[in-house]
């Protein structure tokens, strides 16, 4: 029963993501159109690192939607991202409710609307840790620190790309199947996260000003 | 027998004991043997703990000196290379991560341990405000954790478990493992294998976790420091065994100095020293014929008290005249030198017949020593001898105001009576009632022991509350019910925080009735179509739920049995467990307590199953009944010396003369000591027994009835000899900065001294014919 639920499922991620897939290559085709980049330019690994690597800080807005197997919709929240290197990661939600999540070293400080907090180690959380670390990495364009956690895939030119990580590691495979992040040149646009059981997580970045 | 063989006999006899301690001889270093029978349940609580408790075998250690990353990095490399190794039971630098086994264990059990589980809890109403409230968390980061369990789980039972088990706010943490709030410490804990409290055992840890540092920090920066009682316990071994070491070096010169002053001659020196080793040497084989092993307390203690033996030799020494063969001289002495003896030996005869093993142990090697020591004097000593030595004749000694102080009896028993007045008024001022004081730990050290514990969040050891009963599921059901009482207190703000078995075992009752408040299946069903509307479930969204409370319905209740394995059982160990027919469980404490408030809430149950311990009050208590125990061994042994010496004397006025100056030394010591403002404690009470010991052969050399003024100068020799060597050797040991060293130094000086100036008041008049040379 739980199999049939997770392999209909699996359908459904699959049409998301080529709804996803479509949406970009569709904005992309949009740009050309305009005249925007009329040069296609090629791009690998390390250079798309570089470029990430170049933004010392970040500030954006987001939104969220949670998709549980166990839902007819998606839980929707909206907010704004912040990120310095090498390690300050904060997310502030607005919407619906209001909550600071800060990301020092190793360290997650949640905090509500009456800020209370509670601070917790990374470690005792392997999935939080998981995507944590793996958005770190990004932001950060450690290219070695994420091909030693993840199998990278990455497509598209520099205008339009998608990177695709799947981890390695066993254990992390048994909580997240994989995330995917698009993004135009060294901005990131949208990251989708997979867990194996199935729920699915996609955050749109709205604007990015530095 | 011939001499020769004699000596080849003899020599025999040594070679067995040496062969039986080179295969057989093993030095005991659990403490638990000199622990006292406990009789109330505190006491046997405490022993038991102490013995077996995790509590005292938990070593901290702290890593300082470096930025965080490298302690932190040093942490994890040792914390490895300690896991492994089988001198710990269990090496850890962050809370252990709970396994899969025991999470599912708890999950799938969240229905018996669930402490906040109330049949409203299913109620549509509720329901629904539980799922829309974990929804909105979901939708936030909040949410993380209960995203993973809201299709099986969705009255969050299991996420109420794992809170209330982790209420107390977690150990500061930096780049994941245990730091100081100044993030300028690492702590590392681990709990050391040992049976029993065995000092070897800890000390061979404290090695091991020394060497594997020192491997791993190279650059010396950082610095390691150890706390907890297995650090101190070795510590202050470690500290006594140096002084020892350092002092008796020491002492050793210097008595080898005034000997030499005294005899001119090397070899007598050693040969002063024979009757004393081979005394060592048998007692040490006995014991371990007799018990298996030999504890270090017997060996070291049981040296200081057949110390006495010294003086054998010295006699013999002193007593020989010009061109006379050892042996003769030995004849005359012996009938004085053997009372001494036996009346000694006979004394702590009365201890073999208590029933603490430590004092017999140390009652068989005291008789064993001093026995051997006098029969190698009498028989082995003087062939050895010969004339070998005797180009020295040793002086004779007249200059001293013997005559004077014979004739002042009557200030002394004026002194004796001022003295006992003293002691009578002071008698509350006697005793050291808190054995604390005699810890040898620095007090820099307990500092900081005490601020490591409370970085740590370890429960206070100020106060636990026991329950005790004949059965599992009794104590549990006792534990539940004191538990509530402090639930209660909790509430109310009064105490911090608690631990008791119950919150991982409840009682079968509990667990039973925690079943019936599930509803049924049926209703279960219902009441979430009802809870769903509204909420973007789907249909069949809580399968997994409605499947779970069913199985939960049926599952098999919770025993001890059940927990085996998995992270429960190593809490459940610290707070629960069974000696013989009775079981234990003890409730903890978070942060400070006030006694009467926990009196209170025990007040209501019968007070021998339910308890309040102060383990530091408990723990005096044990000592002193204790001492007061050996003190009733030594008054036996003192009893048996006075008849001994009244057999042997055949008068009543010779057996006081003898006794008199020694109980006046005894006295005058303690009333010296309390002045002093040291209050008597066992270590006291052992150095008395040695004084004891000295001051009978003194008192009996000077008591010897038709002594000739020839005799009685060589006699002085003697004395002023032996006593002079006992003071140097303990004067020594009284500068030690070791308190149980310097109570046996001083004890000892100015015992030993009074017994001689006593006894030489109480001395015999010598006749006046010197028929001599």
């Amino acid at each position: 029963m739980k199999k049939e639920l997770n392999t209909s499922f699996y359908a459904l991620r699959i049409v998301i993501f080529i709804g996803i897939f479509f949406f970009h290559s569709a904005e992309a085709f949009d740009d050309n159109l305009l005249g925007r980049s009329n040069q296609t330019c090629t791009l690998d690994l390390p250079e798309l690192m570089v470029s990430l690597a170049g933004k010392k800080e970040r500030s954006a807005q987001f939104k969220e939607e949670k998709f549980l197997k166990i839902l007819n919709k998606p839980l929707r929240s909206e907010g704004i991202l912040r990120f310095r290197a090498p390690d300050y990661l904060e997310k502030i939600t607005t919407k619906p409710k209001k909550e600071r999540l800060v990301l020092k070293s190793e360290f997650v400080t949640i905090s509500d609307q009456q800020d209370k907090s509670q601070t917790f180690s990374l470690d005792d959380y392997p999935p939080l840790k998981e995507l944590l670390n793996g958005i770190r990495f990004i932001l950060l364009g450690n290219l070695d620190a994420l091909t030693e956690y993840y199998d990278l895939d990455l497509k598209g030119n520099c205008n339009q790309w998608s990177l695709i990580l799947i981890p390695i590691s066993a254990s992390a495979l048994e909580i997240m199947d994989r995330f995917i992040i698009l993004g135009r040149e060294e901005n990131i646009q949208k990251i989708t996260w997979v867990e194996s059981n199935g729920d699915f997580t996609i955050m749109t970045i709205e604007k990015e000003s530095s | 027998m011939k001499p020769r063989t004699k000596i080849i006999f003899w020599i025999g006899i040594l070679f067995i004991a040496f062969l039986i301690i080179i295969f057989r001889a093993r030095v005991e270093t659990d403490i638990s043997l000199f622990l006292p029978q406990s009789s109330s349940p505190q006491e046997q609580f405490l022993i038991n703990q102490f013995r077996h408790g995790p509590g005292s075998k938990l070593l901290i250690i702290s890593l300082q000196g470096a930025d965080s990353k490298t302690l932190a990095r040093l942490s994890n490399s040792l914390t490895l290379k300690l896991k492994n190794d089988s001198a710990f039971i269990k090496v850890l630098n962050s809370e252990a991560s709970v396994t899969d086994q025991t999470e599912n264990f708890i999950f799938s059990n969240r229905y018996l341990l669930s402490p906040t589980l109330y049949r409203e809890d299913f109620s549509p109403q509720s329901l629904h405000y539980t799922l829309s409230e974990t929804l909105d968390r979901i939708a936030l980061s909040r949410g993380f954790l209960e995203k993973r369990y809201l299709d099986r789980d969705p009255s969050g039972e299991f996420i109420s478990i794992l809170r209330s088990w982790t209420e107390t706010p977690l150990l500061n943490k930096k780049h994941g493992v245990w730091f100081s709030m100044d993030g300028k410490h690492a702590f590392l804990v681990s709990e050391i294998f040992s049976e029993g409290f065995n000092l070897n055992q800890f000390e061979n840890a404290i090695h091991i976790i020394d060497d594997s540092f020192k491997e791993l920090e190279q650059n010396n920066s950082v610095s390691l420091h150890m706390v907890g009682p297995p650090a101190f316990a070795v510590a202050s071994r470690e500290s006594i065994r140096r002084d020892a070491t350092r002092l008796s070096i020491i002492a050793t010169c210097l008595v080898i100095g005034i000997l030499y002053l005294f005899f001119r001659s090397i070899t007598l020196i050693f040969l002063c020293l024979i009757p004393l080793l081979c005394g060592v040497l048998i007692s040490i084989s006995a014991i371990v014929l007799i018990f298996g092993s030999i504890h270090g307390i017997t060996l070291a203690f049981g040296i200081v008290i057949i110390g006495v033996a010294i003086d054998y030799p010295l006699h013999l020494f002193s007593h020989i005249k010009v061109n006379e063969h050892p042996s003769d001289a030995m004849d005359r002495i012996w009938p004085t030198l053997r009372l001494g003896v036996l009346t000694t030996a006979l004394g702590f005869v009365s201890m073999i017949f208590s029933n603490f093993d430590g004092l017999i142990q140390l009652a068989t090697f005291t008789v064993c020593g001093l026995v051997t020591a006098a029969l190698v004097t009498r028989h082995i000593l003087p062939h050895i001898t010969g004339f070998s030595f005797l180009e020295y004749l040793p002086p004779r000694i007249e200059v001293l105001p013997v005559e004077f102080l014979m004739k002042s009896k009557f200030i002394f028993y004026i002194f004796l009576a001022g003295i006992i007045t003293f002691l009578v008024f002071q008698r509350s001022e006697l005793w050291e009632n808190d054995i604390a004081q005699l810890s040898p730990v620095p007090s820099l050290q307990l500092a900081l022991d005490r601020q490591i514990r409370q970085e740590l969040n370890l429960p206070n050891v100020s106060y636990w509350v026991i329950v005790k009963g004949k059965s599992e599921q009794s104590v549990l059901r006792l534990t539940e019910s004191v538990a509530e009482k402090f639930q209660a207190l909790k509430n109310q703000g009064e105490i911090s925080g608690f631990d008791a078995v119950t919150k991982y075992l409840p009682s079968l009752e509990k667990q039973a009735k925690r079943i019936e408040t599930l509803p049924s299946i049926d209703q279960l069903k219902e009441n979430l179509r009802i809870a769903k509307k509204g909420l973007p479930f789907r249909e069949n969204a809580f399968e997994g739920f409605i499947q779970e409370v069913s199985n939960a319905k049926k599952s098999k209740l919770l025993t001890s049995e059940q927990l085996r394995g998995t992270l429960l059982e190593a809490r459940i160990n610290k707070l629960f467990y069974r000696q013989e027919n009775l079981w234990f469980s003890l409730i903890t404490f978070k942060g400070s307590v006030d006694e009467k408030l926990l009196a209170r809430a025990t007040s209501s149950f019968p007070s021998n199953s339910v308890f309040v311990l102060e383990p530091r009050k408990t723990s005096n208590i044990l000592i002193n009944r204790y001492r007061d125990r050996a003190l009733l061994f030594f008054g036996w042994g003192f009893l048996i010396i006075v008849l001994t010496l009244r057999v042997a004397l055949r008068q009543w006025v010779a057996v006081g003369r003898v006794l008199i100056p020694i109980l006046g030394s005894v006295l005058t010591v303690t009333a010296v000591l309390i002045t002093a403002k040291i209050p008597l404690s066992l270590f006291h009470l052992v150095s008395l027994l040695l004084v004891i010991g000295l001051g009978i052969d003194y008192a009996l050399f000077l008591n010897h009835k038709l002594i000739l003024k020839q005799e009685r100068s060589k006699t002085l020799h003697a004395l002023i000899v032996c006593n002079l060597s006992t003071v140097t050797v303990f004067g020594t040991l009284a500068f030690s900065t070791t308190p149980v060293l310097r109570a046996i130094g001083t004890t000892v000086v100015i015992g030993a001294f009074l017994c001689l100036l006593f006894s030489l008041i109480f001395a015999s008049k010598p006749k006046m014919i010197d028929n001599s040379v």
